[in-house]
């Protein structure tokens, strides 16, 4: 892993020492974040979190994380930017190191009737927290830590806004973007390419966004999202993707990875509704549900922990990671500035078909500038054979240090 | 001569005459409407569309005081663009306006928030509609009458809200008579509570004139809350371009 930290390094360094001695240096922005962070993980001897007790628990470890972003104007209708992340994580004395290009692009604004954005790029569509449904290009994040979700595809991205309304669509717009090759599509690893569509406009106070995407043989997929504001205090939001047929990876009976394309006469959805209202005192109560057609029954959920269990480990990561069912809620709070000392939150995220959940709460302390503290706690509840509850034993507890320039 | 006389006293009583009616007429255009006085007062702080460099002071009683920088987009009473530029916590957050319609964006998630106009600013005394909304545009004005306040004449103007998306249902709005200078502005909720007083000073000379560059937002429910707000730079755009006060330009 070291020789990709020397990669990131050169990279940044490559583009940023020009710019540094060149005519533009008022226009370069280095920015970032230093964070170390402690944490104590547990788990029982069945967990999902560590199948087959892969690793020696307990756990007590440490991560130290460098993100660098540098950001240049090099002329007046171009701009470089840059994201790298770089990890130094000591767990039982053990030392690693990691690094991720998460963006290099370069932006070229053409008089402002296109702009073109060309590189390594996360291009984020949807209008949910912990779940998008219609971000077709992205990996499926993790809806407990959305955050986390940082590293870009290659690929091309054309945004073109069209002048003035259409009787009624404010702010219209299209986005193209072309990604050479989808990694990791499926057991095969055939080189695939896609492309993906969206036009968006504002209407009636929300925003609508209609989306498309064409993986190469692959069933096209067609979706929207939408948010808007009620009563100046209640936002709504949406989104959902259709696909005639549906491909998914399960494992059969006799503990074998396999894929099924589902019935190709139907079509299959992934929707979510959510709302999110702000209560006096800044309180941020948000909640939402998602559906997924094509998501794991309770035999092919068993069948899945069993496979995990078994220490068959080979393609593993072609198996979905998480939203394994059918139904999932979240709900959760936020109160920021509390006495201009703590931004605190917690979540719930619910399993409904196996009524298990994870309920995760954090608490940080902003009273110094450009400095958090922060400590984070995960539970984990349910029966034994559930999604969560099969890391019924399981903890997860961190304390962080944050250093903002 | 006696001829003369009249006639040139005919001719002064006419031009008399002439005259107070001018005069009266001067008066009467110089007794401006509400919407006048409202319109004069906001363009006194803002010109209709510019650029600016603000500081935001958060103070609190017995907690450091927190100081923002924001940088401010705006072009004519619909579209507002504001991006936080300090500190570093908060940098690259930007927030958009266009017409009722409000955006936060989070550079850490790429992702562009549906807000509402009461949600607070930063955790500071102003709401998110006090720094992007246009007072001509929400609030139908009436005037109240002449007062003095902090020794000058001030018209008083009672401002209504023109639909329930703006942040306060009722304000009264103080304004130099002389200098069409802001003053005083008083909050109001919908049950007639005062919820918030900003008063102005300093004038300074910004995009090409005198203007405020100071504004004290206190919480009247708080006592000693209050964020100050100063304008540090200002120049006058004509020529921003529509595509900056879209959803899509924020994550650019």
């Amino acid at each position: 892993m070291k020789p990709k930290i020397f990669q990131c390094i050169l990279l940044l360094s490559a583009v940023a020492i020009p710019l540094c001695y060149g005519d533009k240096e008022e226009k370069l922005e280095i920015t970032g974040n230093l964070r170390n962070r402690n944490f104590y993980f547990n788990a029982s001897e069945n967990s999902l979190l560590n199948p087959n007790n892969f690793l020696e628990i307990p756990i007590f470890g440490n991560n130290l994380r460098l993100e660098l972003f540098l950001d240049s104007e090099v002329s007046e209708t171009a701009k470089v930017y840059l994201s790298s992340r770089l990890y130094h994580s000591t767990i039982k004395q053990e030392e690693e190191y990691r690094a991720y290009l998460d963006e290099a692009y370069i932006d070229v604004n053409f008089n402002n009737r296109m702009m073109l954005r060309t590189g390594k790029q996360r291009t984020v569509w949807g209008t949910g927290m912990a779940w998008n449904p219609s971000d077709v290009l992205n990996p499926q994040k993790d809806p407990t830590d959305p955050v986390e979700q940082k590293e870009g595809i290659l690929s091309t991205k054309f945004d073109i806004p069209l002048r003035g309304k259409w009787g009624i669509l404010q702010s219209p717009a299209f986005t193209a973007v072309l990604v050479p090759e989808v990694v990791g599509y499926d057991i095969s690893a055939t080189h695939r390419s896609q492309g993906a569509l969206k036009f968006y406009f504002l209407t009636g106070g929300f925003d609508i966004h209609l989306i498309s995407s064409f993986v190469e043989d692959k069933e096209p997929m067609f979706g929207l999202a939408t948010s808007g504001v009620l009563f100046d205090v209640l936002e709504l939001h949406g989104e959902a993707i259709f696909q005639k047929g549906a491909e998914r990876y399960y494992i059969t009976n006799d503990n074998q990875i396999s894929q099924n394309k589902l019935n190709s006469d139907n079509v299959f959805s992934k929707w979510l509704i959510g709302t999110r209202y702000t209560l006096p005192r800044d309180i941020v109560f948000l909640a939402e549900y998602y559906h997924i057609d094509e998501g794991y029954n309770k035999n092919e959920m068993q069948n899945y922990l069993n496979f995990l269990r078994s220490g068959n480990k080979s393609k593993l990561s072609l198996l979905p990671q998480r939203d394994l069912r059918k139904n999932y809620i979240l709900i959760s709070w936020s109160r920021s500035n509390l006495w201009d000392t703590f931004n605190t939150s917690s979540r719930i995220i619910a399993n409904l078909d196996d009524s298990s959940f994870i309920w995760s709460s954090r608490y940080e302390y902003i009273r110094i500038t450009n400095v958090g503290l922060a400590i984070e706690r995960y539970y984990f509840r349910g029966k034994k054979e559930s999604e969560f509850g099969n890391a019924s034993a399981d903890s997860f507890i961190s304390f962080e240090v944050s250093l903002y320039f | 001569m006696r001829k003369i006389f009249l006639i040139l006293s005919c001719l002064s009583a006419i031009a008399m005459y002439g005259m107070t009616i001018f005069a009266q007429d001067n008066e009467k255009k110089k007794q401006l409407t509400a919407e006048e006085i409202l319109e004069k007062a906001v363009r006194s702080i803002y010109p209709e569309s510019y650029f600016a460099k603000i500081e935001l002071e958060n103070i609190k009683p017995g907690r450091p005081t927190k100081t923002y920088q924001l940088e401010v987009y705006r072009k004519g009473q619909d579209k507002t663009l504001a991006e936080i530029t300090a500190p570093a916590r908060e940098r690259g957050q930007k927030i958009l306006r266009v017409e009722d319609n409000l955006w936060m964006y989070f550079p850490n998630i790429q992702k562009a928030i549906r807000i509402g106009a009461r949600d607070r600013l930063l955790g500071t005394d102003f709401n998110q509609g006090d720094v992007t909304r246009d007072l001509v545009k929400d609030y139908e004005p009436n005037l109240l009458g002449i007062e003095k306040l902090e020794g000058k004449d001030v018209y008083k103007l009672h401002l209504k809200a023109r639909s329930k998306a703006v942040t306060y249902d009722k304000m009264l709005y103080w304004i130099d008579k002389e200098t069409f200078f802001p003053v005083r502005t008083e909050m109001y909720s919908l049950s007639d509570k005062l919820l918030k007083v900003q008063t102005y000073s300093e004038p300074k000379e910004l995009a090409d004139r005198v203007r405020l560059s100071k504004a004290v937002m206190e919480d009247a429910l708080v006592k000693d809350s209050r964020t100050i707000m100063r304008i540090k730079e200002m120049e006058i755009k004509g020529d921003l371009p529509d595509v900056m006060f879209t959803e899509s330009y924020l994550k650019r």
